[in-house]
């Protein structure tokens, strides 16, 4: 049986939502020990709330809920390997009629990396969903939903509220628009059969590949723009073609750009702008920099260099 | 958690590495970093970029009427000189938001969430989390994991050690293509080691020596 409630002094519901964070990632937390992963949580907060890893046969005779294997697969024999899941966990409550569930996910939530995992964890009814960001991508490109193209969605803002609970059928559906066709089962993500997915080693075997997908799918989505209330259809089609050259443009052209853009920031900003950006928000950027020297400075050093220059070309004259 | 490890944790902290920590393993600890999948630089996915060339957020707002820049840490809402509200451009002369037309139009839209204008004010649709490699402009990241192995030695060595120096824990980091062993000797100096790195013979042959980690390992 997947999730228990590993806390069972406590009901939790008695929880409200400014003390809850806790207990409900370590309900996650002691649900994934016991399907014998080796749980981790930060030890400085960074975003990612667990890392997971298990081992597992890499051919995936490992049952979800058995502990880690030993070096060699007992069904057969082949050489286990070390899987490894980042998650990023959501508490919410199904809220009205509809029981409808729903969180925000902002642009930077979305790694390349297809280990990186959305749980989903619905306190009241005790289900919890794994979903990797490939995953999730793929979800939305398979049922033509372009959320992530939405204005909504690119300012940061946007909760997207359309999970669904069937309480008759005990189901969970992602849902938009009207009408039974519009109803998206997520039972595959959903408690037993989500970890039975996230334990599948197929991703840890092809990395490279799973990364490169990813990032298709990324890409599709991000670097596109729908129109709506926020903007008209016109400029809508030109930023588009705008996106679609950002997205086949060579890369060192974009590099050069970003050099010649930080050389003009260098070159024309006064010192105290150049120092307040290195020093407030920079600092923390490898391979970002602004050199701070007043550029009058130098243009009065470089004055005077000349007309020393000159004065010895003069010397040298007579 | 030993103070030892917890020292070495806060280390890797400062180093802008992700830390975690297994409560029911207090030998070991994980360092992570998300990194560009080419060049293995760290990738920041709070840094803003613009959406239609890739610039990086400059953190200036500029006058639209006399150009004036000033940092995005200046209170002022508006220009002293010419009293006119100041946009959040970006500062690409050859990106789309800074050519006459329906582009730029759009870049200085009002939303509803925020006042400012321009590809990073506030909630603007222009601005997005980091999508090209600082480094080398590619476009995708991974994380790198290791488990840090810590051993102190009460002696000062050479670059050899007797394997049976090392508690039995730490011997499991041998041979471990995610490991990172470093060895601590009584004069305070590191050798940092990859687990693949050492062959599992009695004496193992360290890296160097140093005053400080060599963080470079992190990435062998």
């Amino acid at each position: 049986m997947f999730p228990e409630n590993p806390f069972p002094d406590v009901d939790p519901e008695e929880f409200h939502k400014l003390n809850k964070k806790e207990v409900t990632e370590d309900f996650v937390s002691e649900n994934l020990r016991n399907a014998g992963w080796k749980v981790s949580s930060f030890f400085a907060d960074t975003g990612i709330d667990r890392m997971i890893s298990k081992r597992v046969c890499p051919n995936n005779h490992t049952s979800i809920l058995e502990g880690s294997v030993g070096e060699k697969c007992p069904d057969c024999d082949a050489d286990t390997i070390e899987i490894r899941r980042f998650l990023q966990i959501k508490t919410r409550e199904v809220k009205g009629d509809k029981n409808m569930f729903g969180f925000t996910l902002t642009p930077s939530d979305f790694r390349t990396d297809p280990r990186h995992t959305f749980v989903l964890y619905s306190d009241n009814t005790r289900d919890i969903m794994f979903i990797s960001v490939y995953e999730y991508l793929k979800f939305f490109k398979e049922i033509d939903y372009q959320w992530h193209s939405t204005p909504t969605f690119k300012q940061g803002n946007g909760k997207l509220n359309n999970w669904r609970y069937d309480e008759s059928s005990d189901k969970w559906y992602f849902t938009h628009g009207r009408g039974r066709g519009n109803n998206y089962s997520w039972e595959e993500y959903r408690n037993d059969e989500g970890l039975k997915k996230m334990q599948n080693p197929e991703i840890d075997k092809n990395l490279e590949e799973y990364i490169e997908k990813t990032k298709s799918l990324k890409m599709e989505e991000f670097k596109k723009l729908k129109s709506g209330r926020t903007f008209d259809e016109e400029p809508v089609e030109e930023i588009n073609d705008a996106l679609e050259i950002l997205k086949n443009k060579d890369r060192s052209k974009i590099l050069e750009e970003r050099k010649d853009t930080i050389h003009f920031m260098e070159e024309n900003l006064g010192s105290s702008v150049k120092k307040s950006i290195q020093d407030s928000y920079w600092f923390k950027y490898k391979n970002l920099n602004i050199k701070k020297n007043d550029y009058r400075e130098k243009s009065k050093r470089n004055a005077i260099q000349e007309t020393l220059d000159i004065e010895e070309e003069n010397e040298g004259g007579f | 958690m030993r103070i030892e490890l917890k020292s070495l944790a806060y280390f890797f902290v400062a180093n802008d590495f992700e830390v975690y920590i297994n409560e029911k393993n207090e030998e070991t600890i994980y360092v992570s970093q998300l990194v560009c999948t080419e060049c293995l630089s760290p990738w920041y996915m709070e840094l803003q970029e613009c959406l239609l060339c890739g610039m990086v957020h400059p953190y200036i707002k500029k006058c639209p009427s006399c150009g004036k820049i000033v940092s995005t840490t200046n209170t002022r809402s508006k220009c002293n000189e010419c009293d006119e509200e100041f946009i959040y451009p970006c500062l690409n002369d050859k990106c789309p938001s800074n050519q006459e037309g329906n582009i730029r139009s759009a870049t200085l839209y009002t939303n509803s969430y925020s006042r400012k204008k321009g590809v990073f004010a506030r909630n603007s649709v222009f601005s997005t989390s980091m999508n090209f490699c600082l480094n080398c402009g590619n476009e995708s990241n991974r994380y790198i994991t290791r488990e840090v192995f810590l051993e102190t030695i009460d002696d000062e060595i050479d670059t050899n050690l007797q394997k049976s120096q090392l508690t039995k824990y730490n011997q499991e980091a041998i041979n471990r293509g995610d490991s990172l062993l470093i060895i601590k000797d009584d004069t305070g100096e590191y050798s940092a080691n990859r687990g693949h790195e050492l062959s599992d013979e009695e004496t193992l042959e360290l890296n160097e020596f140093k005053e400080k980690i060599d963080i470079e390992k992190f990435y062998d």
